[in-house]
């Protein structure tokens, strides 16, 4: 047979063919069916290839498999179970599990997300084409985000699911968005994320029942009915963080099961265990506001407090978190429904203490993307100091309770924290702090 | 042997010949991955109806020909169009395939052949490989950065795929026979 069909086959190997290359060979495969030992010979040297260089999905489990380097993410402490957990361990077994991952592809070129916001630019793959993303760009059934080092996307699902893909970290994100058909359903598709390397986190919305969203890699499964969690692909493993509720893991090289609840992790690669564990606390964040909080970290949402009108002593909560190797990022919304406003924080991260003062950095103005690690805040101010628990200023009246006697966190806002009715963007202001994980040899704040 | 052993065993050998199968019929890695996975699904599933005086391998063919049969039909996509004679060649190369997975160690066998030709490319062709497989980078992206067309990119490739397919059997059988 002459080698005329060389390019063709090997674009169709590597899943850049077009209609017209596939029409072309489907003509070929009608007159010369042998030809198609060929294609299998292609597409051996393609898995291969894609093995080498590591940037496949499909790497052999008979090799020699590296530990997962990169843990790290938060945990609410004493998340509360929700409603929807019960459906989620009702699922069935591994099989009806497995069986849920034929494509219908009945969707292709659908719209199926949307991208919220990008930080340090990333690129979008649809139709073999790659150009760079903007943000507030429809997310296809078959488009694929590749997010460099140090970058991150915003993603937003019409069920409120919100989800980052990228991170912090060194490696590239390649993540496509796809659905699928659950079996014996006619009900719809559910969600699916190739995630082929790198890092997402996501805040999944209940999901309709039957129809978990599908987080896929190379080496394991993730089926989430509604949670928070971390996916991280390094090397050929693939590390789950569960930081609420409940996620079924299904590791590929043996078809093993686990459910990982929140606050525990997972590895999924050839010879690690296979048993969740308590992800371990990394940082310390004690925090509390007057007079309401939303606090997230790395994008990722911890907790809230509302205080009634009226409070004068503000109760501060405690969130044990994992952290990120290198950057990470402390976002809070904070609020102000009456008189004095003021917002008090300390982060611990072993022997080092970060704490609220006018190095934190503030706006009144909510941006796409304000609470992502990498989001760019040069443009907002330096907050404003209004006195630590030890020493009152003028324009600070509030009291901390259980927050720590001897922290030199100060009472921040803007350089205006007196309520001002009618001026509905005094009232809320956004802050933002950034530290290394392990913290810098030196002592000092 | 427990069944957790022989789970992972089962998947271990069969894993890249099947997945080379599944891209060889649909040109889609991922999809393969999934039809991959239903395939093993299925086979663990129906593990008691195998007749263990029987082939192994053509019981997991069987299978996996099927579920691309359904895949088919369930794709609304266009795929490269696979009658039963192709069907039928194809099920016979990839036999051939799964045999040689039967070796210990051929998959490792490959790679590190797969390698050592790697290292035989020219320079010019290593960076256009190395652009496609280790940055992921379309032939467009690749052409401009190195000044060429995208059609010269293909080609390249694709005489590179084609001499390292040679150049990997080669070494393969020199390692079998000599």
């Amino acid at each position: 047979m002459a080698d005329e069909y060389d390019d063709l086959i090997g674009r169709y190997v590597h899943g850049d063919a077009t209609q017209e290359d596939l029409a072309e060979l489907s003509r070929v495969l009608e007159r010369n069916p042998e030809i198609i030992s060929r294609f299998l010979a292609a597409a051996e040297i393609e898995r291969d290839l894609r093995e080498v260089y590591g940037t496949v999905a499909t790497k052999s489990v008979t090799r020699s498999v590296p530990a997962a380097r990169k843990p790290r993410s938060v945990r609410r402490p004493g998340a509360p179970s929700n409603s929807w957990i019960g459906t989620a361990t009702a699922v069935a077994a591994v099989i009806v599990i497995v069986a849920a991952f034929v494509l219908s592809a009945r969707g292709q070129g659908a719209v199926i997300a949307h991208v919220a916001a990008t930080v340090n630019g990333a690129m979008l793959i649809r139709d073999g084409d790659e150009s760079p993303l903007q943000s507030d760009t429809d997310v296809h059934i078959g488009d694929k985000l590749r997010v460099p080092a140090r970058a991150a996307v915003l993603v937003d699902f019409p069920d409120r699911t919100k989800m980052t893909v990228g991170s912090t970290g060194n490696d590239e994100t390649i993540a496509l968005f796809d659905e699928y058909s659950p079996p014996n359903s006619s009900s719809g598709t559910g969600k699916k994320i190739r995630l082929e390397s790198g890092v997402m986190t996501a805040e999944v919305s209940p999901q309709p029942k039957g129809r978990p969203m599908l987080v896929t890699t190379s080496r394991a499964t993730a089926e989430v009915v509604g949670t928070q969690l971390k996916v991280s692909v390094e090397n050929e493993a693939t590390r789950l963080d569960v930081l609420e509720g409940k996620v079924r893991l299904r590791r590929l090289s043996d078809f093993a099961v686990a459910d990982v609840k929140g606050g525990e992790f997972l590895v999924a690669s050839k010879d690690a265990d296979f048993s969740p564990r308590a992800i371990p606390p990394e940082g310390r964040i004690i925090i509390t506001c007057d007079d309401r909080y939303e606090l997230f970290l790395n994008g990722v949402k911890l907790g809230q407090r509302d205080f009634p009108k009226g409070t004068w002593f503000f109760d501060a909560q405690t969130y044990d978190v994992g952290l990120l190797k290198g950057k990470n990022t402390v976002a809070i919304r904070g609020g102000n429904i009456d008189n004095i406003a003021g917002l008090i924080a300390e982060i611990q991260v072993g022997n080092k203490r970060y704490v609220t003062g006018k190095d934190w950095r503030c706006s009144h103005n909510e941006e796409l993307g304000w609470s992502a690690i990498n989001f760019n805040d040069s443009h907002w101010s330096n907050a404003a100091e209004y006195g630590t628990e030890r020493n009152e200023r003028p324009k600070k009246h509030a009291k901390a309770a259980r927050f720590p006697m001897d922290s030199d966190a100060s009472w921040i806002w803007s350089d205006n924290n007196m309520f001002a009715p009618g001026r509905d963007s005094e009232n809320t202001v956004f802050f933002r702090f950034s530290f290394d994980f392990p913290p810098p040899l030196s002592s000092s704040h | 042997m427990n069944h957790d052993v022989w789970t992972r065993a089962i998947v271990e050998q069969n894993q890249r010949w099947l997945m080379a199968y599944f891209v060889a019929a649909t040109g889609n890695h991922a999809e393969s991955e999934d039809l991959v996975q239903e395939t093993f699904a299925q086979a663990l599933k129906n593990a008691d109806r195998f007749d263990p005086s029987k082939s192994f391998g053509a019981w997991l063919r069987g299978i996996a020909r099927n579920v691309y049969l359904e895949h088919r039909r369930k794709s609304s996509h266009r795929l490269v169009a696979l009658n039963d004679a192709a069907l039928d060649h194809l099920d016979l190369a990839a036999a051939a395939s799964e045999e040689m997975h039967t070796v210990p160690g051929y998959g490792e066998s490959r790679i590190d052949a797969l390698k050592d030709c790697l290292e035989s490319l020219s320079e010019r062709t290593a960076e256009v490989v190395k652009r496609r497989y280790l940055k992921n980078q379309p032939s467009k992206a690749i052409a401009s950065s190195l000044g060429i067309t995208a059609m010269a990119v293909d080609l390249v490739l694709s005489r590179a795929r084609k001499a390292l397919v040679v150049c990997v059997n080669r070494k393969l059988r020199t390692e079998v026979h000599g």
